[in-house]
């Protein structure tokens, strides 16, 4: 067999430039090749799902390939249409908490509610101001604030850059449990995947506070409204109920969770004919290197490259959760992930730390208030300038263009709602 | 000739290996294309990441272009010294007549312009049966702001992916920033 291999090198000392390069660039040579694969982990054998129905993922209409092959599904997780439903049981099930008592109730749904694209939206009853605390204990009896404020979940199954804002849940990841939260380095407790989030929300004193075992007893007493070892049987062929299988099915659900009818994605997919003129100024602001924010928030059907930036909030960095805090590189420090600007009019406030209440907000930041250091990422080209400089004008449209991000048909599709026949006695 | 769109996101050094058989026998030169050609640089062709992060703003390209053909971010220091940051990306341009003027056909569609460039580099080796030959094709970073014009930041600014003028400049530059530094035959 002939064989050629190209190795490619950078190289150069630039005598005027300084070295913090980033280069990306397409050598073409002829036809398109694609790059797929459908597994992250393959560590553990497969679920014996002989009972289950294999999932069938939405698909847009249009003769595209709007959505990526690559999904961040591991090989012992397979989707299936019995464990998403278990899963959505679990997501809104406050028991989760492994407590009865209505104020020591919590699930996932307590703090990503479907209405605000899972986030926790800033008029959350039982979070004013979009700030959410932990069950309470004898340290922190109105719960422990949580450090950083939530991320949507949203289109995550696409995601292959690693989750939470500092992108740690990652499959380079080798660490297992975490001593500070009295979880032991079991394989079951790694930090590589979606289903990492759910040991890690049981256990976190800023968040439900308590402990898996606790969890899994809780679960396995509840046999009405719904009954779980019936969605159990139905999901794995078997009734036994242990972490394993409720960290699959929240992964699992979460992992359905997809967004792609906004106004703006039925419009690129010519569903409808027009953006509003204001709306298109935006669009082409958003996609111009003055708005720039296509840089960071691109992907056009995503609106999220899934990576890491620090886009200038500050100019000191002392965060343990930014990225730098998972990557050790240095040039991580501020970085934390872009996310996905579909539904971003819902999921206010904005940031890790939730300082900017209003979209307005978030656009006068770019437009006059980033703070340069010496780790700004270099595609905050503006920085040096405060920002892009933005007439009111063009904020505006700005503005009316996210607003055409917001996809109704994803919240309020009862697919991902609370079950109906869901009783806690907590209602 | 291998047949093949590859991207290459590095750090310092990347090895891509054709999937395509190549031909036994004497060879002079390498060729290749940077960037796409207009009618295979199609929008919404890469689906999954990191080529699909590439993609090139339909308003600044068209429909023949569809994703970057290179982006090389970083920083330099104006003319206070002070530590600017750049993002030099290079791929389709927009057409402009000479008031700065974009004028659209019939149907109102705007004119394009193709950055991309054939590169023939020179290189006596030999492709043999059941023998790996590795080339070390080294990307010379500087070269892109110095030959045959000196690029200057502090006159072109932080971005040019709406100069075509900063654009056909880089392209000119672009033809001799690659070299094979190594072949072996293994």
């Amino acid at each position: 067999m002939k064989k050629l291999k190209v190795i490619l090198i950078l190289a150069g000392v630039l005598p005027v430039l300084k070295a913090i390069l980033f280069p990306v660039f397409f050598v073409s040579v002829g036809t398109t090749f694609m790059l797929s694969s459908c597994c992250d982990t393959c560590d553990n054998p497969p679920i014996d799902t002989f009972a289950a129905t294999p999932y069938e993922w939405p698909t847009p209409a249009g003769n595209k390939p709007w959505f990526p092959t690559l999904m961040n599904i591991p090989s012992d997780n397979p989707m299936t249409v019995e464990g998403v439903e278990l899963g959505r049981y679990l997501f809104y099930d406050t028991r989760l908490s492994g407590r009865q008592p209505c104020e020591m109730q919590m699930s996932c749904a307590t703090c990503h509610i479907q209405e605000h694209s899972f986030e926790v939206g800033i008029d959350n009853p039982r979070f004013p101001d979009g700030v959410t605390r932990g069950l309470p204990d004898d340290q922190y009896p109105e719960g422990k604030p949580t450090p950083h404020f939530n991320m949507p979940f949203i289109n995550l199954v696409f995601n292959m850059n690693g989750y939470l804002w500092n992108g740690m849940i990652h499959s380079s990841n080798p660490n297992l449990g975490n001593a500070a939260y009295g979880v032991p380095a079991e394989p079951q407790y790694h930090l590589r995947n979606i289903e990492s989030l759910v040991w890690m929300g049981i256990h976190a004193q800023h968040e439900i506070n308590g402990t898996v075992d606790m969890t899994v007893n809780m679960i396995k007493t509840i046999t009405k409204n719904p009954d779980y070892p019936k969605l159990f049987k139905a999901a794995y062929g078997t009734e036994e109920i242990n972490y394993d299988r409720i960290s699959k099915a929240i992964a699992q659900f979460i992992r359905s969770l997809i967004s792609y009818n906004s106004k703006y994605h039925k419009w690129i997919r010519k569903e409808i004919p027009n953006l509003t003129p204001a709306e298109y100024r935006g669009y082409t602001l958003f996609m111009s290197e003055k708005g720039d924010c296509f840089h960071c928030h691109g992907n056009p059907v995503f609106l999220t490259t899934n990576l890491f930036y620090n886009n200038g909030l500050d100019t000191l960095f002392n965060d343990p959760r930014d990225h730098f805090g998972f990557t050790k590189n240095p040039m991580d420090k501020g970085a934390y992930k872009a996310p996905t600007l579909i539904n971003c009019e819902l999921t206010a406030p904005y940031m890790r730390d939730g300082r900017f209440k209003t979209l307005e907000e978030v656009i006068s930041h770019y437009s006059e208030g980033v703070q340069y250091s010496a780790y700004i990422n270099p595609l905050m080209k503006w920085a040096s300038h405060g920002g892009n400089q933005l007439t009111e004008t063009e904020k505006a449209d700005l503005l009316a263009f996210l607003k055409t991000l917001t996809d109704y048909d994803f919240i309020t599709n009862p697919a991902y709602s609370r079950p109906a026949d869901l009783k806690t006695g907590c209602e | 000739m291998l047949k093949a769109i590859t991207l290459t996101d590095i750090p310092s050094s990347f090895t891509w290996k054709p999937e395509d058989s190549v031909d036994v026998g004497d060879y002079e030169s390498i060729s290749f294309v940077f960037g796409f050609r207009g009618e295979k640089n199609i929008p919404f062709m890469f689906v999954n990441p990191p080529e699909s992060q590439m993609f090139w703003p339909y308003s600044l390209g068209g429909d023949s272009g569809g994703y970057h053909y290179m982006k090389l971010n970083g920083f330099w220091k104006d003319t206070v010294q002070f530590r600017r940051a750049f993002n030099f990306h290079l791929g389709v341009g927009q057409y402009q007549d000479e008031n700065g003027n974009r004028p659209t056909d019939d149907d109102g569609k705007y004119f394009f312009v193709q950055n991309w460039f054939t590169l023939t580099i020179p290189a006596n080796f030999k492709i043999e049966d059941s023998i790996t030959t590795e080339i070390t094709l080294r990307m010379n970073i500087e070269k892109w702001f110095i030959t045959p014009y000196v690029y200057n930041h502090n006159v072109w600014g932080p971005d040019i992916m709406e100069n075509q003028k900063a654009m056909n400049m880089v392209k000119e530059n672009g033809f001799d920033v690659f070299t094979i530094s190594k072949i072996l035959n293994k």
